[in-house]
């Protein structure tokens, strides 16, 4: 069943788009007057209200700047920018009452549930972006037949800085057997034994691997944490067919002196501290699972 | 009263924009209800404070169970 929250024309600038949600059901009509389709309406649904075609994904490593380039797009008025919606994990997950769900279906419902989000908000909505969560990326093959024209960029860091980032404050994905094991290239038993360290090079080695196996013969924009937020300018929006005057650029470069994820406090270089604080385990394990991906990706920017 | 009034009353607003831009300026529950109560009686739908709390209860519960 699909959910629907009345947002009138809330504009989606929240860092994540369940902040927006979670802000919207606050409101008691939208609860008390809850509205849900079966998933199979969307298609009559979407032809009445068709959505904003998308105009560009969003991939990425976590912890490496992509909610910085979500924010900065979504500081644009013409810009719709959906930040991981956590629907979007439904369609990957789906088992119905244990039945197997073809991969043609899961390409349907990501097209529906994509063009339901997409619904222009404000008259000035142009366009439609969407950040997939992390995990997401190991999906790539699904995601580029469901959408093989949208451009997509993917966004990394010095593996170190992101395996120190994982070892502070754990990410949800990191957490073994959360995304299945066979995506990551490993057995359930595998699981168990393995440290946690270990672990989220792992997961991080199979989302990259998914990255540069999907960009061959693709026109992808990979792009590092350490060239932002200089290459949103340079890069990311002539990439995504988007110009951007002096006084949309000025509110874009508002949004760099702030935390991404956190609007409210002032942005803090961090990468010297993470460089420091990253024990002699985690290099050996970014020097095993993730430099020599890194240094891939490098060669793709 | 009746649950069963209220859903019919829900389903009314679910069809009905005019009625929804009526109910969704209310900030909070305490504001909902006396509008739910005048609107459900101009449509002769018998339903009464207590309907819409056990109404808001469960409205809640079953947005905090959904993600468990």
């Amino acid at each position: 069943m699909v959910d629907w929250c009345h947002a009138s024309d809330v504009p989606f600038t929240d860092p994540f788009f369940e902040q927006t949600i979670a802000s919207l059901v606050q409101l008691p009509f939208n609860l008390l007057f809850r509205h849900q389709t079966p998933i199979d309406d969307l298609p009559k649904i979407n032809a009445a209200l068709p959505g904003l075609k998308p105009a560009g994904f969003i991939f990425h490593w976590s912890r490496c700047g992509s909610t910085l380039i979500s924010q900065m797009l979504a500081a644009m008025p013409q810009n719709l920018v959906l930040s991981e919606p956590h629907l979007l994990d439904f369609v990957f997950r789906a088992h119905p009452q244990g039945a197997r769900v073809s991969d043609g279906q899961r390409i349907n419902w990501l097209r529906e549930l994509i063009g339901a989000l997409g619904q222009k908000r404000r008259n000035e909505h142009t366009r439609c972006f969407v950040k997939f969560d992390s995990w997401h990326t190991l999906r790539l093959p699904l995601i580029r037949r469901a959408f093989p024209d949208v451009p997509w960029v993917f966004v990394y860091r010095d593996p170190v800085e992101v395996l120190v980032s994982h070892e502070k404050e754990p990410a949800a994905q990191m957490m073994p057997g959360l995304i299945e094991p066979r995506l990551l290239g490993l057995n359930p038993e595998d699981l168990g034994q393995m440290p946690r360290d270990e672990y989220c090079a792992r997961v991080l080695a199979a989302i990259s691997q998914a990255a540069l196996a999907q960009s061959a013969g693709e026109t992808v924009q990979f792009v590092n944490y350490r060239a932002l937020p200089d290459a949103v300018f340079s890069s990311i929006l002539p990439f995504f067919k988007v110009t951007c005057n002096a006084s949309e650029c000025e509110s874009l470069r508002d949004i760099v002196r702030y935390h991404a994820k956190e609007p409210s406090v002032p942005f803090s270089p961090d990468s010297a501290a993470k460089q420091q604080d990253a024990s002699e385990g985690i290099r050996q394990l970014s020097e095993q699972w993730l430099r020599p991906l890194y240094q891939k990706m490098e060669l793709g920017r | 009263m009746s649950q069963q009034a209220f859903e019919r009353f829900r389903e009314l607003v679910l069809d009905d924009d005019a009625l929804q831009a009526q109910l969704r300026p209310a900030r909070n529950i305490s504001e909902l209800v006396p509008l739910v109560l005048m609107l459900a009686r101009e449509r002769g739908i018998p339903i009464d404070a207590e309907d819409v709390e056990i109404a808001w209860q469960a409205a809640q519960r079953a947005w905090i169970v959904r993600w468990i």
